[in-house]
């Protein structure tokens, strides 16, 4: 058929059909389209304004330091401009300006493809306006935290939400990472468009003269609307935006997929690095500080660092200010510094919050002893077990309640807790002479109070006059043998005075009288300084006794060997080898029973002693007990399987084994 | 330009020009509900630019040039506002004497192709084809397109030639 023969039909089709166009329709419609619009501008704006109105006190109130909080206000700034501008691109084909209908169709593909060029390029720079300033904003907010003091001035109100943070940390690195993807969607979205106008284009390109450069984009050979091809792909489709964009952008993309994990793997780093404070319950970051703080406090508390447990409990009670608990503990703590008048109030508040809190009557009668009220203090002790019996049974009570019972029976003179008051506060400045003279006083008005005598002791020792710290201590121990203190400060005098042996022995004496001891720091300090001072046994005066005992011993003057050691063991009383030593010598003077216990106390003082056992079955061995002594050899080759090689092992266990009597074992192995 | 004036130019303009959008529309959709979106879209642009339209271009043009440019930018973006909407234009078809003769009956059947084949064009293609159907002048052609009267020549002559081809490969089918 002739082309214009399809004009004729068309033209005899379209006068037997008419287009009947509801006009006012179409004008309520129109309306309401721009009614849509502005609406919904509206509502972007709003939204963009509410999302800056919303967040900034949320960010100033985590950033703790206002100017923390600037970077992320000018990135949410940022994000809103970005925002309204997402909408207005959104909305364009209401924009008269942008696209005119109107106008020639080829100056329309124009105007749309620059439209598209400009907004692929902005939304390329998203990323440097939105990516790169959240990830900078929280870099700052994250080193913020890592700056921030615990206890600092700066956390008045940080704390509380530590655990959002982290919970926004989750937020803050999938964020960025989420914008920029959606961001390359939108990109996507834009260069499929800008390839159609671009074909578009070609296809309208002037062919009655090939003058490419009229086209504001180079223009592929063979393009045009295909003759041969009417399917409506046409052939430069696929090659515009190859040759224009995807070559450079692949290395710009490379570029900032870089920057996008340096900035992720920076911020996850410094998560990391200050993971510590966001340890615990992240649900509940209201316990997470609070179980921090209580944990600081008795931390503190533990190593006798008094005002430091203060100032955690502090922060712990302005969290959770109706914890009647660590109200107690602070009560303890100012206890411990002698400021019976600031525990006092700590203990009535811990009542009040908690009234069967049975601790913190325990503890309100301690402070009252110690102030000398001795009828407070029992009332409080009484009420203490009558909330809780087991109370009783503690050493802490039972400490107290015995001071105030006794306190009841001899009413101190005022003159006396004068004196002993000044002394511990003249002792707590350290000023240890006027302590030492405020005590002097109170031993005059009452001699027989044994820990005056102790404390006395304690401000020699600080003066470091271990002798007069040491002749107190006996005294407060003549004064008051259940003096468990005083048998502990005198082990910190040996300790001082380096004999770690009576120094153990005197801290094992008071953990005996008062197990509760072991908690203190000063116990455990000193108790750790003992063992790790250089044992007796490497003392000259040692060495010079055990090597006369070992002289003797080869010359088979068995006695004077024996009191060499005797020397030796009154050095170190806890060596168990010289124990062993003079056991030997005691074998070799037929005195076995002697030997043998000589033996066992070298096996207590360390039951690791394999040579102790050897000999403790030789003893028995000559005490003809083969059942004894084999039990012993067996014990001695199982710690040391060495001992099974020696001479004197073969010789004693054969000998167990038939039972003859044999010569006598050197002390040396 | 007042209100009432723009209505009622406006008016005056689609009981002349109303049919092309139809046939723009039914051109570049694939479904008659597309077709109807892509209608009313056209209208809707049209009242917009029509502040726009300073007697540079005469109302024939100026109304192809909206509705071809709508066309090949649409896509079906607002399902949501046409579902609550009644349509604002409807073809009807007019009673007229020995409307069912064999004649009519092959026209129509040659429009139908005509439809078909169009859509198959490329989109420039399609357009000038279009205007040609319409019996626009080469002047014309330029005028909506915006390309000179010679390159319309050209480009018109090479879609009439694939048209041509569609149309035969078509009636030879089976």
């Amino acid at each position: 058929m002739d082309p214009d023969n399809y004009q004729q039909a068309w033209q005899a089709q379209a006068s037997q059909t008419r287009v009947k166009i509801y006009a006012d329709l179409l004008l309520k419609e129109v309306q309401s389209d721009q009614r849509n619009y502005e609406a919904e501008i509206f509502r972007g704006k709003c939204l963009a304004v509410g999302m800056v109105l919303l967040s900034l006190p949320l960010w100033l109130y985590v950033c703790a330091v206002w100017y923390m909080a600037v970077p992320v206000i000018v990135w949410v700034t940022v994000m809103e401009i970005v925002f309204i501008r997402e909408c207005r691109n959104r909305f364009s084909h209401h924009s008269q300006k942008a696209n005119e209908p109107g106008e020639p169709l080829l100056h329309c593909v124009k105007e749309s493809l620059n439209q598209v060029e400009r907004e692929i390029r902005e939304a390329r720079h998203v990323f440097w306006w939105v990516v790169v300033p959240a990830s900078l904003s929280f870099l700052a907010l994250m080193v913020a935290f890592g700056l921030r003091s615990p206890a600092g001035v700066l956390s008045f109100a940080l704390v509380d939400v530590r655990g959002i943070v982290v919970d926004l940390g989750g937020v803050f690195v999938v964020l960025p990472a989420l914008m920029y993807f959606i961001n390359h969607l939108g990109v996507r979205v834009r260069l499929e468009r800008r390839e159609k106008l671009l074909t578009l284009l070609t296809s309208l390109r002037d062919e009655t003269n090939s003058e490419v450069g009229r086209l504001p984009f180079p223009a592929a050979t063979g393009t045009g609307s295909v003759i041969t091809n009417p399917a409506p792909v046409a052939v430069p489709r696929s090659k515009f935006p190859k040759s224009q964009g995807t070559q450079p952008m692949n290395k710009k993309r490379l570029i900032e997929i870089t920057l996008v994990v340096l900035f992720l793997a920076a911020n996850i780093g410094i998560l990391y690095l200050f993971r510590g404070r966001f340890s615990g319950n992240l649900t509940s970051p209201q316990n997470l500080t609070f179980a921090d703080a209580t944990k600081r406090g008795l931390d503190a508390f533990e190593s006798g660092n008094f005002d430091q447990a203060i100032v955690a409990w502090d922060e712990a009670i302005r969290l959770d200010p109706k914890n009647s608990e660590i109200h107690r503990w602070r009560g303890d703590a100012s206890l411990n510094k002698h400021e019976y008048d600031k525990a006092l109030p700590e203990y009535d508040e811990a009542i009040r919050l908690d009234p069967y809190n049975g601790m913190a009557y325990s503890s309100r009668g301690a402070a009252w002893a110690l102030k000398g009220e001795s009828d407070k203090a029992i009332a409080s002790f009484d009420e203490a077990i009558r909330i809780d019996p087991k109370i009783a049974d503690r050493s802490f009570y039972k400490r107290y309640r015995l001071v105030a019972e006794s306190l009841r029976q001899n009413p101190q003179n005022p003159k006396f807790a004068a004196a002993a008051e000044r002394g511990s506060n003249a002792f707590r400045r350290r000023n240890f002479d006027e302590a030492i003279a405020a005590w002097d006083e109170a031993i005059r008005l009452d001699p027989n109070h044994s820990e005056i005598h102790r404390w006395r002791g304690d401000a020699s020792l600080n003066k470091h006059d271990y002798d007069k710290a040491l002749s107190e201590y006996d005294e407060a121990i003549r004064l008051d043998p259940k003096n468990g203190m005083a048998y502990c400060c005198r082990g910190a005098a040996w300790t001082e005075k380096g004999e770690s042996g009576k120094a153990i022995a005197a801290f094992d004496e008071a953990i005996r009288i008062d197990p509760e001891i072991v908690n203190q720091s000063f116990y455990k300090r000193y108790r750790a300084a003992a063992k790790s001072l250089p044992s007796n046994s490497q003392s000259p005066k040692f060495a010079d006794a055990a090597k006369r005992g070992f002289d003797a011993f080869a010359s088979g003057n068995f006695d004077q060997a024996s009191a060499a050691w005797d020397e030796a063991i009154q050095l170190d009383p806890t060596h168990s080898e010289a124990h062993r030593w003079r056991g030997d010598a005691s074998l070799n003077k037929h005195e076995f029973d002697k030997a043998l216990s000589e033996y066992e106390e070298a096996i207590r003082l360390d039951p690791k002693n394999g040579m102790a056992y050897l000999c403790r079955g030789a003893a028995w061995t000559e005490k003809g007990e083969s059942d004894k002594a084999i039990d012993s050899f067996d014990e001695a080759i199982r710690i040391d399987p060495k001992i099974a090689n020696m001479p004197v092992y073969k010789r004693y266990r054969g000998a167990a084994e038939s039972l003859p009597a044999v010569k006598p074992i050197s002390p040396e192995k | 330009m007042l209100d009432e004036d723009h209505k009622s130019l406006f008016m005056t303009w689609l009981g002349e020009h109303g049919s092309s959008v139809m046939k723009v529309a039914r051109a570049y959709t694939l479904t008659s509900d597309e077709c109807q979106d892509l209608a009313q879209e056209i209208l809707l642009q049209a009242w917009r630019s029509l502040p726009n339209f300073e007697g540079k271009a005469n109302a024939v043009t100026w109304f192809y040039r909206v509705a071809l440019h709508t066309a090949m930018n649409w896509h079906r973006k607002d399902r949501r506002r046409r579902l609550r909407q009644q349509p604002l234009l409807e073809v009807q078809a007019l009673a007229t004497e020995g409307s069912n003769s064999a004649e009519q009956v092959q026209h129509r059947d040659t429009v139908e192709q005509l439809y078909q084949a169009i859509k198959q064009l490329p989109q420039t293609d399609a357009a000038l084809v279009l205007l040609y159907l319409d019996e626009l002048s080469y002047a014309e052609m330029a005028d909506v397109l915006g390309i000179s009267e010679s390159n319309v020549g050209v480009k018109l002559n090479r879609a009439k030639k694939s048209l041509g081809e569609l149309m035969n490969g078509k009636s030879h089918g089976p």
